[in-house]
């Protein structure tokens, strides 16, 4: 039993004012309007990390290889998901292999050591190494080279857990294309691959139809139930990807593999999902559904939930969609009252969406969730609001509201069927209470949920 | 291969040791890392981060300010939030990569300091190293700086008492803090301070005019040490488990008796904070028992839960075959000296197999897959973090064996 007293002992919290780390949109740089200095992180988790991500590759398994700083966070995260445990170990790294120098050796022996004793052979074994082996260079093509040769039966992935060193790709980028490293190229047939979702596309969307009509089998890296459906990827002819941070992955499938690259991002506003749609018509000769007839259908939702919400007050944050001001524009071209995003950066599909909100709704407020004043600014605006409904875990922890939308990048929303979805979603919540404190502190949200 | 671990976990490091130990206290505390120690911490190792805000930061490090030792961007984020936040001190400790390059906290520290006027400590830790240490650099080095000056000496019987080494890594918010505190004002004791959930850093301030210290985890040790030797208060380390173990722990507070359960003289040395930072570089691989079988095995991070323990199973259950396992090897040598030292995941499955029973955070129940039944749930937060924290008992006082009766021992 949790002792209140315990978890909440009387200490008195600094006040500060919110300037820094809030800005109304009508003063917003982009794509940075805050400046962040030393970082504040959320209780609020259910966004993916790299320790959940490779859990997506059936029969894989993880094996940090890194400090025990960084190994704390992974394997209780690993330890946290159904059945995680069994499909993660670790090598620790200590200052004696830095002394000795014997990088290369002791993860050779190190991850041998775990294969040989695991209970089954798994099929493929996603390496990670930290900051600290690549500050010193240790020689990856050594090391997968000899555990190839040694276990030729396994594909091995080299994995990076190297945040100090992202001057290139962000862990989570890279992280997502080195999830596909080990799709092979294979004789073409009339398939796609959904790549690197962390949430399976919504099978009753318009894309889908729109590709099962036009004879097209889909592999969705997201819902891939054996490896040989993991494997079977490479005999796709497109990678068909929904998030900015998915583009490194999809570049590099279209160089090893040969694959397509189609760029289609999540959006909300009508013109964005109709182009979108066209340009998969477009490129892989598909018939357009009646764009019309859905957009019918989504403005007359919209116009239910209006009347259901009124005025009340609504955040967005950024964990919930990656396009967090597209929702925001659609949402107040509606009429609706959204005050506050929280996001941190303007990811670039956002950037028209900014700089019309900028023009149109000036007083749209940014919020950052990572700035230092974020820990110390009340969570208060429920008691100054009233109701507050927020899109996202992060809006709702840091409103305190326990009436959101509960998703986590898109959650496989996608199309006008994913906004009818998101507008349901949005009138339930609005409707019934969440237990809002156990569900933002999942990690992962989607492993469990 | 000493170093694989196929099913365990690690132990909270030394920098969540620190935040830890300090949170509740009005400091900054900063994690010098590029991401990632924060939200592990936050998510795994503190139960206050839902509910209580405190200013515990990740620095942000990137990778040319690593290349170029540049610490100017730090100084400069500081400055930022103290002049906002106005935090009482500034603490600073780091992760693997900044001490690879040898970066110099205590020189951060003092820059830190001269800039913004208030005090800050820079602990030398390094991300490998167990919270024991860093949790109890913490609590030594606060107390340094902010200990005042006692009005009164030490007396006997005592009546006056500090709790050393209270953290949610080891007591979890589940009960034990409350009830060490009450075990203290219920018996005649005025509880002086507590080191540190639930105490205000003007309470904490006034402990040294306690008569005793009653260290209840490795992380207070230091601490005793030092205030034994600077203000002659005596120290007592366990805990009060079960009825006889409680009598008996709150007899040895009043005698001020230094020898109970540990038996120490309190004229040990002072523990080396920096030898405990030198240690985890030799993996502990050898047997530490011999062959024949055992009765109970516990296996613990904190040396003090493991003697307590000890203690209490011989009080309340009459078993005296009972080995004691600690993976941790930065423990403070004085309160291991009774206590077996092994690290590698194959080193301790040896010494499971001859234990009849184990009592172990539930993670080293994986150790011997289809003998689950053997081993009897211990969580630890340190070890565990939040995931095991609805089984974590109420350890501690006169009523401890009600867990592990109802767990069937």
């Amino acid at each position: 039993m949790i002792y209140e007293n315990e978890i909440r002992p009387r200490v008195l919290i600094p006040k500060v004012s919110p300037a820094g780390a809030e800005t109304d949109i009508g003063h917003a740089s982009f794509p940075e309007p805050f400046h962040i200095g030393l970082q504040y992180s959320s209780p609020a988790r259910g966004h993916w990390t790299i320790a959940h991500s490779p859990m997506l590759i059936p029969e894989c398994h993880e094996i940090y290889v890194c400090y025990a700083c960084c190994l704390h966070g992974v394997v209780l995260s690993a330890d946290e998901v159904p059945d995680g445990a069994g499909r993660f170990s670790m090598v620790t790294l200590t200052n004696e292999n830095i002394l000795k120098g014997n990088l290369e050796e002791m993860m050779i022996d190190g991850i041998s050591d775990i294969i040989d004793h695991l209970p089954e052979r798994p099929r493929c074994v996603e390496g990670f190494t930290s900051c600290m082996q690549h500050f010193l260079h240790i020689d990856l093509k050594l090391v997968y080279g000899t555990l190839r040769k040694k276990y030729p039966d396994i594909d091995f992935i080299d994995g990076y857990m190297i945040p100090t060193l992202q001057h290139r790709f962000s862990p989570d980028v890279l992280g997502r294309r080195q999830l596909t490293r080990a799709i092979q190229k294979q004789p073409r047939k009339k398939a796609v691959n959904f790549v690197v979702n962390y949430f399976p596309v919504d099978p009753e969307c318009e894309l889908v139809t729109m590709l099962q009509a036009g004879g097209y089998t889909i592999h969705d890296f997201a819902a891939c139930p054996t490896y040989d459906e993991y494997k079977a990827m490479g005999e796709s002819i497109a990678n068909i990807y929904f998030h900015e941070n998915a583009r490194p992955a999809a570049l590099d499938m279209e160089k090893r593999l040969e694959q397509t690259p189609l760029y289609i991002p999540y959006a909300f506003c009508y013109d964005e999902i109709r182009a979108h749609l066209q340009e998969a018509a477009d490129c892989l000769q598909l018939s357009m559904p009646d764009t019309d007839a859905y957009e019918a259908r989504c403005e007359a939702a919209l116009e239910r939930l209006h009347d259901e919400v009124g005025n009340t007050h609504m955040s967005i944050d950024y964990t919930a969609t990656p396009r967090p001001l597209n929702l925001a524009r659609l949402l107040l071209t509606h009429g609706f009252n959204v005050y506050a995003v929280y996001l941190d950066t303007v990811l670039a599909d956002d950037k028209d969406d900014f700089y019309f909100l900028q023009e149109h709704y000036p007083e749209l407020q940014l919020r950052s969730t990572m700035h230092f004043k974020r820990s110390l600014l009340p969570r208060d605006d429920t008691r100054r609001y009233g109701k507050v409904l927020a899109i996202g875990q992060m809006a709702a922890y840091f409103t305190d509201s326990n009436y959101f939308v509960n998703i986590v990048e898109n959650s496989g929303l996608y199309g006008y069927t994913g906004l009818l979805k998101l507008i349901s979603l949005t009138s339930e919540a609005f409707k019934e209470e969440k237990d809002m404190r156990r569900i933002v502190q999942i990690k992962a949200w989607g492993c469990h949920g | 291969m000493k170093q694989a671990q196929q099913v365990l976990s690690t132990y909270a490091v030394d920098v969540f040791g620190i935040a830890s130990a300090l949170y509740e206290l009005g400091g900054l505390i900063i994690m010098h890392d590029a991401s990632g120690c924060n939200s592990t911490y936050n998510t795994h190792d503190e139960p206050r981060w839902y509910d209580l805000p405190a200013m515990v930061y990740i620095s942000g490090l990137n990778e040319a300010d690593t290349i170029y030792g540049n610490d100017q961007r730090l100084i400069d984020n500081i400055a930022e939030v103290v002049d906002a936040g106005k935090p009482t001190f500034i603490a600073i400790g780091g992760s693997p990569m900044p001490n690879a390059i040898g970066t110099d906290y205590k020189a951060i520290a003092q820059m830190a300091s001269r800039r913004t006027g208030i005090p800050a400590f820079g602990f030398r830790t390094d991300g490998i190293h167990s919270y024991l240490p860093g949790a109890g650099a913490a609590f030594l080095t606060y107390a340094k700086e902010f200990l005042q000056a006692p009005q009164k000496k030490p007396q006997q019987p005592a009546r006056r008492v500090n709790l050393l080494g209270l953290t949610p890594l080891d007591f979890s918010v589940v009960g034990n803090a409350t009830t060490l505190k009450n075990l203290i004002t219920e018996n005649g004791f005025i509880l002086q301070s507590s080191w540190a959930m639930g105490e205000s850093p003007e309470g904490l301030a006034q402990a040294a005019n306690a008569d005793v210290n009653a260290v209840v985890s490795a992380t207070g040790f230091y601490l005793a040490q030092y205030m034994q030797e600077a203000y002659g208060i005596p120290y007592v380390c366990g805990l009060p488990m079960g009825k006889k173990g409680t009598a008996g722990w709150l007899q040895a507070l009043r005698d001020g008796d230094t020898s109970y359960l540990t038996g120490l003289t309190g004229k040990e040395k002072p523990a080396r904070l920096n030898r405990a930072l030198t240690k985890l570089d030799a993996w502990k691989v050898e047997q530490v028992y011999d062959d024949t079988p055992c009765d109970v095995l516990l296996i613990n991070g904190e040396p003090l839960q493991l003697l307590s323990m000890r203690q209490f199973l011989a009080d309340e259950y009459g078993l005296h075959d009972v080995r004691l396992l600690c993976p941790l090897a930065d423990a403070p040598e004085p309160l291991t000296t009774q206590i077996e030292t092994a690290c590698s995941e194959e080193a301790i499955r040896r010494e499971c197999r001859k234990a009849r029973r184990i009592i172990a955070d539930p993670i080293y129940a994986r150790l011997l897959p289809g003998e689950e039944k053997k081993f009897l749930s211990f969580p630890h937060e340190a070890y565990s973090g939040r995931h095991y924290r609805d089984d974590l008992p109420l350890f501690v006082g006169p009523d401890a064996r009600k867990w592990l009766d109802e767990k069937g021992f």
